[in-house]
């Protein structure tokens, strides 16, 4: 195989989130800052990220440039509303101006929500994804906000949405409004380097859910369409080198990209995956990323009839053995054997009695609707059940 | 089979579908605009759609004036006339509406509203912006694509053609990008087949020329090739058959891709297009596709793999360079694309003219080998002659 010198993998994109791509470029974090305006960002992260040198360097680099930058980590895995609370508390106690997102998943939501909710009045849950909610968002007193992700991952630094569950409800809520896209994103890639290989599986699965769920659902979005093919292609060229060396930065760097592109990709729905892994995680705290990736297979031979033309071209632009469905199934299984994820939900704890209560979440969950074959709670259940026993049907 | 309508945001604001240009008064009452000007070219002036938007307009409470005065291949004179229409009428928000002439010169208006006295080449592209030049603003801009096409409805740069030098030169400015497209298929039906062919490889070549600069952009590459899928599968119906709306939409969508994609860049495809079309005034979708062949023969050995990726998606029979060639050809020879630049007028007396130019537009760097004055004058050479060619 060529070697790839890192270095090169290095762009500006915009679409439409500009985003910084490339080795090394979490030295522009100050100026990204400033940009936006700010004098005086929060950064959020998780906990297990703030004892690590990367949040340390991060601080220092912006407060080297004048910019002191406080940090609140209080963020748990499946974030809660509490978290979005604290975070906002944090920011005004250190009367901030600004948010730095820094992390996974979890500390990239509660930090859109931060940067949101500093400026509003209602409780977070008025602003769920439903009908014309987003019309309440006080738009000018929300926070700007720098994005930097540190798995490949949820690609939520391009994202207008927050996952946070509610608590009292157990239910992921999605927390929507447009301007919730942080302006600017720094794709750094080496700040990926000390994914442990279960973690750089898990979130790379996630990655390629994101692509292939957007890729199946059936509205016209052709430029969706392209960007998801090409993040899978990067997803199944690059994911085992990742898992295999975490050091190997190339491969880090192509994931990070194949990352953002499933989000915003996603822009054009997604599907039974995410309308499983939601309910799931949110009454079993399972790693979203590890949940989409044991459905997966499941879900697709659920759909594959209604989308088999699509799956075909897939399959042809990966170079798989057949042009068929068939051979994308099949590729996914041998990739989640490669990378280590589990066969079934049985095998993370969550077991097949619990399909009827899961189905019933996930029908109301906002990704059924993108889902190629329309769902209803009977059809939901029977797929939670296959993807609990190994049931491939 | 899917509706071929949607809401996308790659970069920018776009609603796609059959007549959603019913949607134009609305969008501009929402955003207080109260007196919009269209700005289209001599040929769509006296279209009916043209007639019928001013028309819903109207009755949308909204007055509304026409500017129909840009040529094909628009000039600074183009420009600066519709600036002062846009003054002289007090509107607030430019329609562009047509082919990459009408959108260019258009945006160009707008930017250069409240410019009077100042150039239009403070905003060439790549030039170290001047005092004030944060500053400028002008009405909001809806683009309404009519051809499939430039994808000029999708960023904030244009080219304008320098009457003095006969150059076409990128002018580019932020109060240049659209705040909104509206991009409805039905719009494209009246198109000729020979436009509709041009316009297409125009689109095509776009998604070719950005998939092959080398530079990292895996979205950009994406876009190109299901861009190039569609233009595989849709452009013969459209040419065939102007009426085949799914057809249209999807070349509609086609041509938006590209312009995106090529956020990459172009290459010597453009590079030539542009030196040719400032001089002898060619139609640019035309003249990129007869220069196509001789820069895909002169790139070949540092495309080899984009091209075998291509070609597997569009799952033609040979999945190589050689299969993108012949498919590529085969699109100009079923669409009656000249050979040669000598049949566009393009003689060799100019070969020593046009070389500097092409090695001074900005698509010429991206190109994925490099370009030096011998290889331009080489290439430049065989278009003209056709020579060079396999087969």
């Amino acid at each position: 195989m060529i070697a790839i010198d890192p270095k090169t993998l290095r762009g500006n994109w915009h679409y439409p989130t500009a985003v910084r791509f490339g080795p090394g470029r979490i030295a522009e974090l100050p100026e990204a800052c400033r940009a936006l305006g700010m004098k005086r960002p929060l950064l959020v992260t998780d906990p297990g990220l703030a004892k690590l040198s990367i949040v340390g360097e991060a601080v220092a680099v912006n407060e080297k440039a004048g910019l002191p930058t406080p940090v609140f980590s209080d963020v748990k895995p499946n974030p809660v509303g509490r978290n979005v609370d604290d975070g906002v508390a944090a920011f005004r106690q250190f009367k901030c101006d600004g948010v730095v997102a820094f992390g996974g998943g979890s500390a990239l939501d509660v930090a859109k929500a931060v940067a949101l909710m500093v400026g509003q009045t209602r409780p977070l849950w008025d602003f769920e994804d439903r009908e014309d909610w987003y019309t309440r968002v006080n738009v000018a007193g929300m926070a700007p906000c720098v994005a930097v992700p540190t798995t490949s991952g949820t690609g939520s630094e391009v994202g207008r949405v927050s996952v946070i569950t509610d608590e009292s409800a157990h239910v992921k809520k999605l927390i929507f409004h447009a301007r919730m896209q942080p302006a600017i994103v720094i794709d750094d890639p080496e700040l990926t380097i000390g994914l442990p290989p279960h973690i750089t599986a898990a979130t790379g699965m996630d990655a390629l859910s994101h692509n292939l769920e957007a890729f199946c659902v059936p509205s016209f979005h052709p430029m969706a369409d392209g960007i998801a093919l090409e993040g899978m292609r990067l997803v199944k060229e690059w994911l085992p080198a990742a898992v295999a060396d975490g050091r190997n930065v190339a491969a880090r760097a192509y994931m990070m990209a194949a990352s953002t592109m499933g989000a915003t990709a996603f822009q054009k729905g997604l599907g039974a995956m995410h309308a499983l892994s939601h309910p799931i995680g949110a009454n079993f705290d399972t790693h979203h990323g590890l949940t989409n990736a044991v459905v997966m297979p499941y879900v697709l031979a659920f759909n594959q009839k209604a989308v088999d033309e699509k799956l075909t071209a897939l399959a042809r632009y990966l170079g798989l053995p057949k042009a068929s469905p068939g051979a994308v199934i099949d590729w996914v299984l041998e990739l989640r054997s490669t990378v280590g994820i589990a066969h079934t939900l049985q095998d993370v704890g969550v077991g097949a009695e619990h399909a009827d209560r899961i189905a019933k979440e996930a029908i109301n969950d906002p990704s059924a609707g993108g889902n190629p074959v329309p769902l209803d709670v009977p059809k939901l259940a029977r797929l939670f059940r296959n993807a609990a026993t190994g049931t491939l049907a | 089979m899917t509706a071929m309508t949607g809401n996308w945001n790659y970069p920018l604001p776009l609603r796609f579908g059959a007549g959603r240009i019913a949607e134009l008064p609305g969008v501009l009452h929402d955003w207080g605009c109260r007196n919009p000007l269209i700005v289209t070219d001599r040929g769509l002036k006296a279209h009916p759609m043209i007639a019928a938007a001013v028309a819903a307009m109207g009755k949308a409470g909204l007055a509304c004036g026409v500017f129909g005065e840009v040529r094909s291949n628009p000039t600074k004179g183009d420009v600066e006339a519709g600036a002062a229409a846009l003054r002289r009428g007090g509107h607030d928000a430019v329609v562009a509406w047509g082919g990459g002439s009408a959108l260019d010169a258009g945006k160009a208006m707008a930017t250069m509203m409240h410019q009077e006295g100042s150039s239009l080449w403070r905003f060439t592209w790549g030039l170290e912006p001047d005092d004030g030049w944060d500053e400028v603003a002008g009405p909001p801009i809806v683009a309404v694509p009519t051809t499939a096409g430039t994808g000029a409805e999708m960023g904030g740069g244009g080219l304008v053609t320098d009457e003095a030098t006969q150059e076409k030169r990128i002018v580019a400015h932020p109060s240049m990008t659209p705040r909104l497209v509206i991009a409805d298929p039905e719009l494209t039906v009246g198109l000729p087949p020979n436009l509709t062919a041009w316009t297409g490889i125009d689109a095509l070549v776009h998604s070719l020329e950005a998939l092959c600069v080398p530079d990292f952009h895996p979205m950009g590459d994406g876009i190109a090739i299901h861009g190039m899928a569609l233009v595989h599968r849709y452009l013969p119906r459209a040419v065939a058959n102007g009426a085949d709306i799914e057809a249209r939409a999807a070349m509609l969508a086609a041509s938006s891709m590209g312009a995106v994609a090529f956020a990459k860049g172009l290459g010597l495809m453009h590079g030539m297009s542009h030196a040719i079309g400032g001089v002898f005034d060619t139609h640019h979708g035309l003249t990129n596709a007869v220069v196509m062949p001789y820069v895909l023969q002169f790139n070949r050995p540092a495309i080899g793999g984009k091209m075998e990726l291509l070609a597997r998606y569009l799952g033609l029979a040979d999945a190589s360079f050689e299969g993108v060639y012949a498919w590529t050809t085969g699109l100009n020879r079923a669409f009656g694309v000249p050979r040669t630049l000598a049949e566009l007028g393009v003689s060799e007396d100019a070969v020593d003219r046009l070389v500097p130019k092409i090695l001074a537009d900005g698509n010429t760097p991206t190109n994925p080998v490099p370009v030096d004055f011998a290889a331009a004058a080489r290439v430049l050479r065989q278009a003209i002659r056709g020579e060079g060619l396999p087969g």
